[in-house]
């Protein structure tokens, strides 16, 4: 292909690509002042100005970094469970990714139901356990992988001289697979960062999360979008930096996942 | 020593299994009980109902339009995602053999709209489509058309949150397309290639055949996450106009929580369940025929 033709939709296929955001930062950058309409920061002088969106991104961060901590620690005992006691677990491998694609619809009703009886609607570890629903399974599922690859050599040699397993895990394997299960963590964090449906209908006041609390923006008249698009450029900084920081591990895993 | 062995892998792998059993297993029995019952939660109606609810489904004449909307929805999606993320793919690596400035970078860019969360992307949809002040008929005005009612009218309100499907997540076909078209093996298509194979002759003939199993487990994903999209419908149609945008997953929410029907909206949910699980058996089975096929070579 000519090298300018390639060039020309290569940037094109960009610019398509990040037309939605740029829109929406335009959007919320509009302000319209008795004195006439222009371009400023009145939109996000008033989403900062609120109460609720501070609580509503403390609560997301809470909910997204309790869920993330628990199911990498989780995660990564049961990857050493499953790749250093001799036996594959391939088939159990499996059904712990089936559980990953279990779709929310059909666990937040009896979620909802049960949380009604106990209590637990509308609190933080309440909605960080029901993100463990696929969290946990895809941490697993990450780390399985990243641990096989580590050469049980290096396990023998600690056992060798006298550690338990416990201690290997903990003291030999997990220093080895730091930037991988980094990598996972930021994942899980993203995923959880971005969820709605179960918080949507799971919370509502006291840990409401920054994505329901944006349908709050939206009054019979139609949705405050200066205001709405303000506050996701915002939120949506967050999971961009951490994938920026892991891009390199991102790459490289994908390629190593995928066919040789 | 193996049975000790075994016993340490049960050890480490005991609260995870614990924990999955009781966050997974406990609301699976739940809803299938759940479905069994006419349990309105506004009205405090809450009795047995056998199968009853499933019947009623099947047999409701407007289940087959929200089947019909279902298979549209996702199939056109997924569809034009594999389409438009092969020719990205085969783009970018042009420019990526070829060492050429800014390809690195692009191919970032490219994968930005599949950080943005869902939600926040049904937003950006529903400005863009708004009918006066939305950017595509802002663009329309500018070139003299008229305003096109993007979400406003039956016949097209589907096809638009297609568009909107497509743009967020053919990055995503993009992204594992390019990864596996960058590891397959050079030395066969630079033999092909000094045996005086055309670009087109290699990509039909080795490449695509090679990345066969990609395509598989790429569109599967796809389109069990096609069929698990809610916050387009939520934010933009709400299922509307009429029930022209009525998909399965949020025809299951709005009886759920809506409707508060909760009992025939469990029913939906896990034919959902169900769908998606044949779809997941599918994926896993063609994961390990690759698997094998990779351990093979």
């Amino acid at each position: 292909m000519k090298l300018r033709l390639l060039y020309i939709v290569a940037i094109l296929s960009c610019l398509i690509a990040v037309l939605p955001p740029l829109w929406a930062f335009y959007v919320s950058l509009v302000v319209h002042r008795p004195s006439g309409g222009g371009l400023g920061f009145d939109n996000y002088a008033e989403v900062f100005s609120q109460q609720a969106f501070w609580g509503s991104l403390w609560h997301s961060f809470a909910t997204a970094m309790s869920a993330t901590v628990v199911s990498v620690l989780l995660g990564s005992m049961a990857a050493y469970g499953m790749t250093r006691f001799g036996r594959g677990f391939n088939r159990l491998a499996l059904v712990i990714l089936a559980i990953r694609m279990i779709p929310s619809i059909v666990l937040v009703i009896p979620f909802y139901l049960l949380f009604r009886n106990l209590g637990l609607l509308d609190t933080i570890s309440g909605l960080a356990v029901i993100y463990l629903t696929f969290s946990l399974p895809f941490a697993i599922w990450m780390i399985r992988g990243f641990f096989a690859a580590i050469p049980l050599d290096i396990d023998e040699a600690a056992r060798i001289d006298g550690a338990s397993s416990w201690t290997v895990l903990w003291k030999v394997i997990m220093p080895i697979a730091t930037p991988a299960i980094l990598t996972t963590a930021v994942l899980i964090f993203c995923f959880c960062w971005n969820e709605f449906l179960f918080a949507l209908v799971l919370t509502d006041q006291n840990a409401l999360t920054f994505l329901p609390l944006l349908m709050r923006f939206v009054p019979p008249q139609g949705p405050l979008y200066g205001q709405i698009f303000a506050g996701s450029t915002i939120y949506f900084i967050v999971p961009i930096i951490a994938i920026a920081l892991i891009r390199k591990q991102l790459e490289g895993s994908f390629t190593a996942g995928s066919v040789k | 020593m193996l049975k000790s062995s075994r016993l340490g892998a049960y050890a480490f792998l005991a609260p995870s299994l614990l924990c999955l059993a009781l966050i997974i297993g406990y609301p699976l029995v739940s809803a299938v009980s759940a479905s069994l019952y006419r349990w309105n939660l506004m009205s405090g109606l809450h009795r047995w109902h056998g199968i009853g609810n499933y019947i009623s489904i099947l047999t409701d004449p407007a289940t087959g339009q929200v089947a019909v909307v279902t298979v549209i929805y996702t199939v056109l999606s997924v569809v034009l995602e594999l389409a438009l993320g092969f020719g990205l793919a085969l783009l970018i690596r042009q420019g990526l053999a070829r060492k050429l400035m800014g390809f690195p970078l692009m191919r970032a860019i490219l994968c930005l709209p599949v950080v943005i969360a869902p939600l926040i992307w049904a937003f950006y949809f529903r400005s863009i489509y708004s009918p006066q002040f939305g950017f595509f008929n802002i663009v329309l005005g500018w070139l003299g058309l008229s305003a096109v009612p993007w979400v406003n009218s039956p016949a097209l309100a589907l096809y638009s949150l297609v568009i909107a499907d497509v743009w967020q997540w053919t990055p995503f076909m993009f992204a594992v397309i390019l990864a596996g078209l960058l590891t397959l093996p050079g030395d066969v298509t630079e033999a092909a290639r000094v045996d005086g194979a055309s670009f087109r002759q290699i990509l039909w003939r080795i490449e695509l055949p090679l990345l066969q199993p990609v395509l598989l487990v790429a569109v599967l994903l796809r389109l069990i996450d096609a069929l698990k999209n809610i916050d387009l419908f939520i934010v933009i149609t709400q299922g509307g106009p009429g029930t022209s945008t009525e998909i399965l997953n949020f025809y299951a929410f709005s009886t759920s929580f809506q409707d508060f029907q909760v009992g025939r909206g469990a029913a939906l949910a896990l034919i959902v369940f169900v769908i998606i699980m044949v779809l997941v058996m599918l994926l896993l089975a063609s994961m390990r025929r690759f698997s094998r096929a990779e351990s093979k070579a």
